[in-house]
């Protein structure tokens, strides 16, 4: 199923470096940027969407895509994935999530998100204008 | 020449001693007249004479036996009553059919045997003390050398073989019957020595398909039956081979009977000697020979074959299980290195490398994880027509070209575009390749089909529907290989699928700005293909019916459509 999950700006990161930083550091999870080969392609989770008139940005996919965590746990930074989505969530969600991540080497990514993500249907962006065409 | 005599003389006195009596008292029967001095009556079997005759292998004898029936008197009267009655026994004892009694086999063949003299009226001869009979047959006599014979030399070499060099992908399928007897019915001796070397091989490198259907049946047969020389010197070859030179694809099938008999009846010789040969060659040999070598000025070419020499990797492929990548060519994927590769893991497409020649596009790519079509799934290569090609699960994922603005390259511009897919009918059916706008003045869409629908959309501007090819409804592709071809010609569209001509129409105008390029979707975020996609190529030209047919056919064949 897919779902949208919709990325707000804060004071540091525009929503599209928000969206951008989380996806790509979601990625990161799997395999380190130490670790990345040459002309790798896969840089990124999910698809981001812009919407046409508000600009705001949001991460497109199915978020029971599993993401498995780099075999070599000590490896994995998670500090940049947090720093990007740390904006209006705990110290202790953050915590719980971190120690979720380092443990846990496969995972749904609707595990991960943070509760106070704004998560909506493909039907709903639909009627919340993300597309400039209806659906036929 | 071997001697008949005194098998003759032993089978003439095995048929007439103790067999022959006169007044009640056995009549002796001598081969020598030393033997017989003190008897009264007797049958004395005198002598042969005669010549021989004929080429060796069937050396023959014509001559005369004779017989004497001697009766003796002491008292100066004789009388030809016994002697009569003794030769007429033997007369009926060696009655003149030929091998009923006196069998010379298997060394000889008595062909004639009959009575040379009228003994009681002519050969008689009567004294006071003794009544002669001279008994004569003629007889002719065949010594049959080598009769008993039969020698069989078979040697015979059947090779099948398939060799491509360069592109090529070869299949061959061969199912071969290969059947030697020799039979022999009589008193011969049969003798088979056979030699047979039986060879298939098939070769195959490279990217251009090459597919043999062979059924060869081969059989050998010599039947020699009862005093028959005969003799068969056979030598066989079949070879079938395939070979394609040039740009396209073969295909051969070749079905072969191959059939030597000799058989040989009655009493005579039968010598065959039977030099066969049969070939059939085909080699296919492909340097610059694939589709867009021959085909050139393609502005857009991907598929997971190999469409161009210039080309080695046609995808790029993760596997899920560390996240590593790498690059793959035709071969590799269909070889068993792509599997290798992903292990039990899925292999996730991140890109299909660019094989035109002309390209205004850039490769197709995913970057992101979970948007990526499979072409392994859980350790099994994803297959239309036993080729390896990706997956799309028709809710996520596609592939978008990297060169953002290139397609505006094509703007207004005829074109020739080929696809090959196969929809999985249990999902999405949708946006095979999408937002090709500006291709064509009208066209949103290129081709994508529509469940809600029920219809198959080749091309519509994804408002209005007044762009549709409503014919389309009936190509409803589910679990089907197809090959669809679109043409935009000046103000027309003409759509063929599999070749034939199944719907045309003018475009309405084109309003949308989008400048890139799907494979599995239809828009952004909605619209999805389900289903195997394999390859799409577009020209940015209006191709001839035959260089349409011949792009189509190649299609058709390779992909199995």
């Amino acid at each position: 199923m897919i779902q949208f999950l919709i990325i707000e700006s804060t004071p540091q990161y525009t929503a599209k470096e928000r969206a951008e930083g989380i996806n790509r550091e979601l990625w990161r999870l799997s395999i380190p940027e130490s670790e990345e080969m040459p002309n790798q392609v896969t840089q990124k989770v999910f698809s981001e969407v812009t919407h046409p008139t508000t600009g705001q940005v949001a991460l497109m996919g199915d978020f029971d895509y599993e993401i498995v965590r780099y075999h070599d746990g000590s490896m994995v930074d998670i500090s940049k994935l947090i720093s990007y989505i740390s904006e209006n969530t705990s110290q202790v969600e953050i915590d719980l999530l971190s120690q979720y991540v380092m443990n846990t080497p496969k995972f749904p990514f609707r595990n991960i998100l943070p509760s106070v993500s704004v998560v909506i249907s493909l039907k709903q962006a639909e009627l919340d204008g993300w597309f400039q065409e209806p659906i036929e | 020449m071997r001697n008949y005599a005194d098998k003759l003389l032993q089978e003439v006195f095995d048929a007439l001693d103790g067999s022959i009596t006169y007044g009640g008292d056995p009549v002796p029967v001598f081969t020598s007249v030393g033997m017989a001095k003190d008897e009264p009556y007797y049958v004395l079997i005198d002598s042969t004479e005669g010549g021989d005759w004929g080429p060796v292998d069937r050396f023959g004898f014509d001559g005369s036996l004779t017989l004497q029936v001697v009766t003796k008197f002491d008292d100066g009267y004789s009388s030809r009553k016994p002697v009569e009655n003794i030769a007429d026994q033997v007369y009926n004892l060696l009655a003149p059919e030929v091998n009923s009694v006196i069998d010379l086999s298997p060394t000889f063949s008595m062909t004639v045997w009959e009575l040379e003299n009228s003994y009681i009226d002519v050969s008689l001869v009567q004294t006071e003390k003794a009544v002669r009979c001279i008994i004569r047959f003629h007889y002719y006599i065949e010594e049959v050398i080598g009769a008993k014979q039969l020698s069989l030399l078979l040697s015979q070499a059947f090779t099948t073989a398939a060799t491509s060099t360069g592109a090529v992908s070869l299949s061959v399928a061969f199912a071969q019957a290969f059947v030697t007897s020799a039979i022999q019915t009589g008193a011969w001796e049969l003798s088979t020595s056979l030699s047979q070397s039986f060879t298939t091989t098939a070769t195959a490198s490279g990217g251009t398909s090459l597919s043999l259907g062979l059924v060869q049946s081969f059989t050998t047969t010599a039947d020699g039956t009862r005093g028959i020389p005969l003799s068969a010197a056979l030598s066989q070859s079949f070879t079938t081979t395939a070979t394609s030179t040039g740009l396209h694809e073969l295909s051969m099938s070749a079905s072969q009977a191959f059939t030597t008999t000799a058989t040989a009846t009655g009493a005579f010789a039968l010598s065959m000697a039977a030099s066969q040969s049969y070939t059939t060659t085909a080699t296919a040999t492909v340097g610059s020979s694939l589709l867009i070598d021959t085909y050139t000025g393609a502005a857009l070419a991907y598929s997971f074959r190999r469409l161009a020499t210039a080309i080695t990797d046609v995808a790029r492929v993760r596997e899920t299980g560390g996240n590593t990548e790498q690059d793959f060519s035709e071969t590799e994927i269909n070889d068993g290195t792509l599997t290798t590769f992903t292990g039990s893991n899925d292999g996730a497409t991140t890109k299909m490398y660019q094989q035109a020649d002309s390209p205004v596009y850039g490769d197709m790519i995913q970057s992101s994880s979970s948007a990526q079509p499979l072409i392994v799934s859980a350790g099994s290569l994803n297959t239309v027509n036993s080729k390896g090609a990706a997956k799309f699960n028709g809710s996520s994922q596609y592939l978008i070209d990297d060169s953002v603005g290139g397609v505006a390259n094509l703007t207004g511009k005829d074109f020739t575009m080929y696809v090959v897919f196969r929809s999985q009918s249990t999902v999405g059916n949708n946006g095979v390749l999408n937002e090709v706008r500006n291709i064509q003045d009208s066209a949103r869409t290129v081709v994508y089909s529509d469940t809600r629908t029920s219809s198959f959309l080749l091309s519509n501007d994804g408002l209005d529907g007044t762009a549709r090819l409503s014919n389309f409804s009936s190509q409803q592709p589910t679990s089907t290989n197809r090959q669809f071809t679109l043409v935009k010609d000046g103000s027309n569209f003409y759509a063929y699928a599999e070749g034939v001509l199944i719907d045309s129409h003018t475009p309405v105008a084109l309003t949308g700005t989008d400048t890139f390029f799907e494979i599995g979707r239809q828009k952004v975020g909605l619209v999805y293909f389900g289903g195997h996609f394999c390859e799409v190529l577009i020209y940015p030209t209006v191709h001839s019916p035959a260089t349409r047919a011949a792009i189509e056919a190649n299609q058709i064949s390779y992909w199995g459509v």
